[in-house]
């Protein structure tokens, strides 16, 4: 039979201080969304030329295919990172809020133009994806991530009250741009192979 | 005359089984994770692989870790992840650790009569 538990205060906040220290080690071990940025960072900068072309049919292609392929990349590239660094977060949360970054933006995209609203189709697949990397950054715990979703969420939004002609290239390379600059930064919290 | 509360009595809430450092560590790192694996939480926590196998053994009992054991190729793998039974009791560690601290802190804050 165990003896019963005791601690004094002391022991209490060592014991406390154990357990965040813990706790942001496996955080730190776990984080692996710079990946995710300089991908679609690097897709986003790719498409920009396609903004510039004919009425908007190109650009959605382009993110027909890019999407779902970047999507695989990124789920192949978690499996093997966990499977190596043997732990893995909980998925549920990032794959939910994916999907409807996905529907959301093929959504406004499509959808707004099918209806003929321009700007719906042009400002709401970039507000989509600042809204779902505030999830993101709530997600992975990140001030970084949060700042850099709010700024460009803002900028969208200020282009949109511009009414700011053809807004796509902008958007588009700004977008890229932040997201391959923030990956980077943030590339450096991923734990070294063991 | 303003008599303190005593400060023993959050120490009632803590769980013989869940109270111990290693447990509490292996807990901590599964709650934050889907998953760890065996080397993992060795690692991580710094611990022998006797230890750490003992102490699974004991938090497996109690329902508050489910392990698996897998193979990748001739290679055999253990996967640990915490239940929700798991997580409920370090939650209520970590809020009877922080009650005792708390009163502690209280105690000391509390204007002289």
């Amino acid at each position: 039979m165990h003896p019963s538990p005791t601690t004094t205060p002391d022991d209490a906040a060592t014991t406390l201080a154990g357990i965040r220290a813990t706790r942001e080690k496996t955080r730190s071990d776990l984080c692996s969304y710079w990946f995710a940025l300089v991908l679609f960072g690097t897709l986003t900068l790719l498409s920009t030329p396609f903004y510039s072309m004919g009425d908007g049919t190109e650009v959605g292609l382009f993110w027909l295919v890019a999407a779902p392929l970047g999507m695989a990349v990124m789920a192949r590239y978690h499996h093997n990172r966990d499977e190596e660094i043997g732990v893995r977060p909980a998925p549920r949360a990032y794959v939910i809020t994916s999907v409807a970054l996905i529907a959301a933006c093929f959504a406004t995209g499509f959808g707004g133009g099918l209806a003929d609203q321009p700007d719906v189709s042009s400002f709401g697949p970039p507000l989509a994806i600042a809204v779902a990397y505030v999830v993101f950054a709530r997600l992975d715990r990140s001030a970084l991530l949060a700042v850099m979703a709010c700024v460009l969420g803002g900028l969208t939004i200020a282009l949109a009250v511009a009414d700011a002609s053809n807004p796509g290239p902008i958007l588009a390379a700004t977008y890229g741009a932040s997201f391959l600059i923030t990956g980077l930064m943030v590339r450096r919290c991923t734990p070294t192979r063991r | 005359m303003h008599a303190d509360p005593p400060l023993t009595s959050p120490v009632a809430g803590l769980d013989n089984t869940v109270h111990h450092r290693v447990r509490l560590g292996i807990l901590t790192v599964l709650s934050e994770a889907d998953r760890a694996d065996f080397g993992y939480l060795r690692t991580t926590l710094e611990l022998t692989d006797g230890n750490l196998s003992s102490n699974l053994a004991t938090l497996e009992q109690a329902g508050f870790v489910e392990i698996e054991k897998t193979y990748e190729g001739r290679r055999p793998r253990t996967w640990v992840r915490a239940t929700a039974a798991g997580r409920s009791a370090l939650a209520a560690e970590v809020a009877v650790l922080e009650a005792i601290v708390s009163r502690v802190n209280g105690a000391g804050k509390r204007p002289a009569p």
